[in-house]
């Protein structure tokens, strides 16, 4: 299971649950690259065994929520436009 | 002539130990959090710098915290002796930088610039082969630059420009921070790169020599490359860079070089700042997009940990903005007898004495300085009497809280810029940023008769001098330590 978190601004209910749509979150994986940010598109679910990897929100200034949510990644996105990567 | 100074990181280090303010960490520290940990423990005792061997993950890398958070360790950067009275620091800065002599850059071959000794281009870029901490908990990423400069140049008349903006590690080869738009190379960017939709070229320079690092922190009003040869006595030593035509500091640790993206932002921060606070949230930012890394040998990454004071950001930048604000007031010919900023205000109090020469001096202070370009980082101005000794807390606490009229001596000014990073702002105003601004007139109105005016009670103020005299040369024999 991977794990992830990511920043839900002010309330972790602006965050629409279950539904396709982009974001940005960090890999917790404990490698030299931990805390990598990612673009993708996917979905998330506070029910924590609702998808197969792990998501931990965050919100704006960093405050741990501490409950995991569940994500699928659904596609990875390069954010960077293709004429200045 | 050259001042005393110290061409590299390598021979500060050197000499920070030599002077005993270094401590030599050997045992394996982990970049996730412990070493920034232990940077900001040592920033809030004042303590040594850590020189840290051995970084979990990073063979090859070492690591040097807090490198500038004490006064010590500005006057050694100044090769003043560490004990050196703050304001014989500020003369020092004052007569290189007010001298009038010019030292230009000294361009050096590639061959002879040791940031060049490693050269790693395209595909093999990688921002997470370098030891980038993570600074604190709650941050939203890697910090890689925290102790650093960011080397811009204007497209139009070629000005350079060196800043401190803060740079989190987004992936392996973007980086992402805030460029306000008030700021040296905001203007740069987002008036003349953006609408041109032109990539911004830069180069991040991390481990530059120490005055570098305040040159590169101070609001001067000339470029920064040109303000470092002052402080040096000579001009700084310069190659050029991989992938443009900037120039960078040859005996730097780490050089990062790359485009500042045009219509694109990715989500930066939170950050431990300089206020002490995490203030400003996770929110679309400026997008630096890396080409090219050099570096020396072994090279040892400096770690700067913002949060409550004292940590070099607050130091440097109080030193250099209230210098600079004395270097403006002069210069409009008002008497003033000293500018000081308190590093434990995190650069938002500045304190400023003068002769009391005419009615409305203190209003004229404030005007000028809230209006400079020095104007968004501070808010809360204080004059002072020339009596009042501006370095002395008990001395400016008793002025404010005595001679300020809560009515009166108050005055407040809205709607002034501002930056997103004040704590007190509402959300709102940190979002626009929009800042109030306030000043303490500390003078006994001059219209007072003297019969009028209270009079200080001090031992200098209130004895004749053959008491004061006699008190004082028969101190230890009462039984006092000297």
């Amino acid at each position: 299971m991977a794990e992830y978190d990511t920043f839900i601004l002010t309330d972790l209910n602006e965050f629409t649950q279950d539904q396709a749509q982009d974001m940005i979150i960090r890999d917790l994986a404990s490698t030299k690259a931990k805390y990598c940010c990612k673009v993708v598109k996917a979905r998330a679910s506070s029910d924590p065994d609702k998808y197969g990897d792990r998501l931990w929100p965050r919100l704006g200034r960093g405050q741990w929520v501490g409950k995991p949510w569940s994500i699928e990644i659904i596609e990875w996105i390069n954010p960077i436009p293709e004429e200045w990567r | 002539m050259p001042y005393k100074y110290y061409k590299d990181n390598r021979e500060f280090i050197k000499a920070l130990d030599e002077a005993g303010d270094l401590v030599t960490v050997e045992q394996e520290v982990d970049w996730d959090m412990e070493m920034g940990a232990i940077v900001r423990r040592v920033c809030e005792i004042k303590g040594p710098s850590p020189y840290f061997k051995n970084i979990k993950d990073y063979e090859g890398f070492e690591a040097f915290g807090a490198p500038l958070a004490t006064y010590r360790k500005l006057a050694i950067s100044l090769g003043l002796p560490p004990d050196t009275p703050i304001p014989e620091i500020c003369a020092a800065y004052l007569e290189r930088t007010e001298s009038g002599k010019s030292y230009p850059p000294v361009i050096v071959d590639r061959a002879d610039a040791p940031c060049k000794e490693v050269v790693i281009t395209g595909d093999d870029v990688n921002l997470f082969d370098l030891p980038a901490p993570m600074v604190h908990g709650g941050d939203g990423g890697r910090y890689l630059s925290t102790w650093h400069m960011i080397v811009g140049k204007d497209p139009d008349t070629q000005d350079i420009n060196w800043g401190m903006y803060r740079q989190m590690v987004f992936d392996e080869k973007t980086m992402v921070g805030p460029v306000l738009p008030f700021s040296d190379m905001g203007k740069m960017f987002h008036y003349k790169h953006v609408p041109r939709n032109e990539p911004m070229p830069f180069a991040t320079v991390i481990g530059m020599d120490p005055l570098a690092g305040i040159a590169a922190c101070a609001p001067a009003s000339i470029p920064e490359d040109e303000f470092c040869g002052m402080l040096m006595g000579e001009g700084v030593e310069m190659v050029k860079c991989e992938t443009s035509d900037l120039y960078v500091p040859a005996h730097a640790e780490i050089i990062i070089e790359g485009d500042i993206l045009p219509g694109i932002e990715l989500e930066e921060a939170p950050f431990g700042e300089y206020t002490g606070y995490r203030t400003s949230p996770r929110e679309p930012r400026t997008v630096y997009r890396v080409r090219c890394i050099t570096y020396r040998k072994k090279p040892i990454m400096p770690l700067s940990n913002m949060g409550v004071p004292t940590d070099e950001g607050q130091l440097l930048r109080s030193f250099s903005l209230g210098l600079e604000m004395e270097k403006l007031l002069k210069s409009q010919g008002i008497p003033i007898t000293g500018v000081y900023m308190w590093p434990e205000s995190t650069h938002h109090l500045v304190v400023i004495g003068t002769a009391h020469v005419y009615t409305g001096i203190a209003q004229q202070i404030a005007n000028l300085i809230f209006g400079s370009k020095l104007g968004p980082w501070f808010h809360m101005a204080v004059v002072v009497d020339e009596e009042t000794d501006i370095y002395n807390k008990d001395e400016v606490i008793h002025a404010i809280s005595t001679r300020c009229h809560p009515i009166d001596g108050i005055h407040l000014y809205e709607n002034h810029l501002g930056t997103p990073l004040n704590p007190f702002a509402s959300p709102e105003e940190r979002k626009k940023s929009k800042g109030s601004k306030v000043l303490f007139d500390c003078l006994f109105p001059r219209h007072w008769k003297e019969s009028d005016k209270p009079i200080m009670v001090s031992f200098n103020k209130v004895y004749p001098e053959d008491v004061k005299e006699k008190v004082l040369s028969n101190w230890t024999n009462y039984g006092f330590k000297d």
